[in-house]
């Protein structure tokens, strides 16, 4: 497991995409770091700055994760991970791993601004790293939904652009929810929706249609039948729902200082989630 | 050692592998001869376990490779189709992650690679990135890393691919050294090769195993006796000699050229004398005269074309009796044409 974690970690740092998701980062924080802490409005809160860097780091994020396991499947090298005594659960995983520490990299600089900050200020050193941890939770949770992508697809690009779309979505998700209509009938329409685009992935997982279909069935029966019940429950459920989808509102609570337990939960059972999923796209190929 | 039992696989309505079974022994070099599509990558690759079988097992040192895949996949090195190469990896940096990989102490690593790239003559190559190397290099770093660890089994599929005759050479040579310590299992659709280094040869086509043997008994058991003469002399009158003499089966006029005629003879016992005498008593003079036993091509050839005319016959007799088929059918093992003495020995000796 540690010499794939190594290769992995070495592979970002062979050729530009570690550095150049490192640079970025980095780049835009110090932008948002010199307008507002230290130029333009002169606050003490890093968590200004890093909300506005949870869309960079979704728009980046991609550069880890298109190739993870997609490029391992496009050059062949994946029949070398099965055939060496590893399981597939510790390759998938060392994978993550070695994605999150290079997300580190760029976490661990920042971690250093509270300290330059407090030279000419005070600063709160709780509130401040409690929004550094709920910030680099949120980006881990991205980099598994990114490597379950990647998972998926057998081609680099194609892996870049759905994980480009996935983050956007992610981001968006709370805005679009405010503009759909609250009444019931809205939110069953909404829901099905997404019960729809489930399918579709559930499909590109296993390439049957039955299933798929089966799948879409059983959800949106169980929609149907709930409608049925208590019509006025669907009352503002798409926002709540898609309240829990988005990765990115969850870090609210971080930056207003609260060192949210259900939320640190909520992002490591994302994470691992992502992570089980890619271990069963992974497993699944050999089946194929 | 190595035992596959009725392997199937199926990718959705196509049947790649059809029932294989097979036993391979320590110390030997096997080879896997089929033409493409025939399911040789297929079957290695669930001996591998990069493939999930849909049916079967396969058992390596007594280790199922499903449910022990660690201990199983630990006796292997594998070279599939595509060497398994990463681009931006030095050949050295490579190995050295699949040492680690194997789990080879650290302190044998470095001793054991440099062993490795001398054998397999990547060593000039060591810190060039592979993405810059040549396809034979390449093929030769996969190979390099199917020997890491030094695995009681080393698996390669057509590892003879993209190399330059000269290379070829050298790694049939390192193939052939291996088997002091190794078993070598590979497999090739270039008969010739698979002859000169292979103790056993299983040829396998349509997903089926259908022969498998030392390449000489192969090629005894299906050539019978075949001559062939080149005689200085008429036409006529040598082909109504040969016609007289006794035990001559079918006779054939390969070619006529300034007075000399290549005539291929087939007969079930050794003629060659009775043919010398018949052609001396008109004095036909024989200028060459040789028992040819048929290379492998042939027999390739001819087990394919065996197999499929019975297949033919087999549904010809299926569809006049419509209402028998079925249970006998699915009972029915496949028993390759020929098995080996070595195998019929250890049959025996199970028994006992």
């Amino acid at each position: 497991m540690f010499a794939v974690y190594q290769k992995e970690l070495k592979a970002y740092f062979n050729n530009l995409f570690g550095y150049l998701y490192v640079a970025i980062i980095l780049l835009f924080m110090g932008i948002f770091a010199t307008f507002y802490h230290f130029s333009n409005y002169l606050v003490a809160d890093l968590a200004y700055s890093l909300d506005n860097l949870a869309i960079v780091v979704m728009l980046v994020s991609p550069l880890l994760t298109m190739r993870i396991i997609a490029e391992e499947r496009q050059r062949k090298t994946d029949q070398l991970l099965y055939s060496l005594p590893l399981s597939v659960t510790s390759t998938v995983v060392a994978k993550y791993l070695a994605m999150v520490t290079v997300y580190l990299v760029p976490m661990l600089i920042i971690s250093i601004y509270p300290f330059v900050m407090a030279s000419f200020g005070i600063v709160n050193f709780a509130r401040t790293f409690s929004s550094i941890l709920g910030f680099f939770l949120m980006g881990s949770c991205l980099l598994a939904v990114g490597m379950f992508i990647s998972a998926l697809t057998e081609n680099q690009i194609v892996s870049a652009i759905i994980s480009f779309v996935t983050m956007l979505i992610i981001y968006f998700s709370g805005s679009i929810s405010q503009m759909i209509p609250a009444d019931s009938m809205s939110s069953f329409i909404a829901i099905t929706v997404l019960i729809v685009i489930l399918g579709i992935v559930v499909y590109i997982m296993v390439k049957n249609y039955i299933a798929a279909l089966a799948v879409m069935a059983v959800f949106e029966v169980v929609l149907a039948v709930f409608y049925r019940i208590d019509v006025t429950a669907f009352e503002g459920l798409f926002a709540t729902i898609i309240g829990w989808i988005s990765v990115y509102e969850r870090c609210a609570s971080f930056y207003n200082g609260i060192f949210d337990l259900t939320s640190i939960l909520y992002f490591l059972s994302v994470s691992f989630l992502f992570v089980f999923l890619s271990i069963q796209a992974v497993e699944k190929r050999r089946w194929s | 050692m190595i035992e596959v039992q009725n392997l199937v696989k199926k990718y959705g309505n196509h049947t790649a592998v059809k029932g294989i079974s097979f036993k391979v022994d320590t110390g030997k070099i096997y080879g896997f001869l089929g033409p493409n599509g025939a399911g040789k990558s297929t079957t290695m690759n669930i001996m591998t376990g990069c493939l999930a079988a849909t049916e079967g097992k396969v058992i390596i040192n007594g280790h199922d490779i499903y449910d022990e895949p660690k201990e199983a996949k630990k006796c292997i090195g594998y070279l599939p189709e595509l060497p398994p190469v990463y681009m931006d990896m030095t050949p050295l940096e490579y190995l050295r992650f699949v040492g680690k990989a194997r789990g080879v102490k650290k302190s044998e690593l470095s001793i054991q690679i440099e062993e490795i790239m001398d054998m397999t003559g990547i060593t000039d190559v060591a810190n060039r990135l592979i993405k810059n190397l040549s396809k034979g290099y390449r093929q030769r770093v996969g190979l390099a890393q199917a020997l890491i660890g030094y695995p009681e089994i080393i698996i390669l599929d057509e590892p003879m691919v993209g190399l330059d005759p000269k290379q070829i050479i050298e790694i049939r040579e390192l193939i052939k050294s291996l088997k002091e310590n190794h078993t070598v299992f590979l497999s090739s659709h270039i008969l010739s090769e698979v002859s000169m280094i292979c103790d056993c040869v299983m040829i396998i086509a349509d997903g089926k195993l259908i022969a498998s043997d030392t390449p000489d008994n192969l090629s005894k058991h299906i050539s019978g006796n075949t001559l062939d003469i080149s005689v200085k002399g008429s036409t006529k009158a040598i082909l109504s000699a040969l016609k007289g003499v006794k035990g001559v089966g079918e006779i054939t006029v390969v070619s006529e050229n300034e007075g000399i005629v290549k005539i291929r003879i087939t007969s079930e016992e050794d003629i060659r004398s009775e043919v010398f005498f018949a052609l001396s008593s008109i004095k036909a003079s024989i200028m060459e005269l040789s028992n040819s036993s048929m290379t492998l091509e042939d027999i390739f050839l001819k087990l394919t074309e065996k197999e499929e005319s019975e297949e033919k016959e087999k549904d010809l007799s299926s569809e006049e009796a419509e209402d028998e088929v079925s249970e006998e059918d699915e009972d029915e093992e496949y028993t390759p044409l020929f098995t080996s003495d070595v195998e019929k020995n250890d049959k025996k000796g199970d028994e006992n």
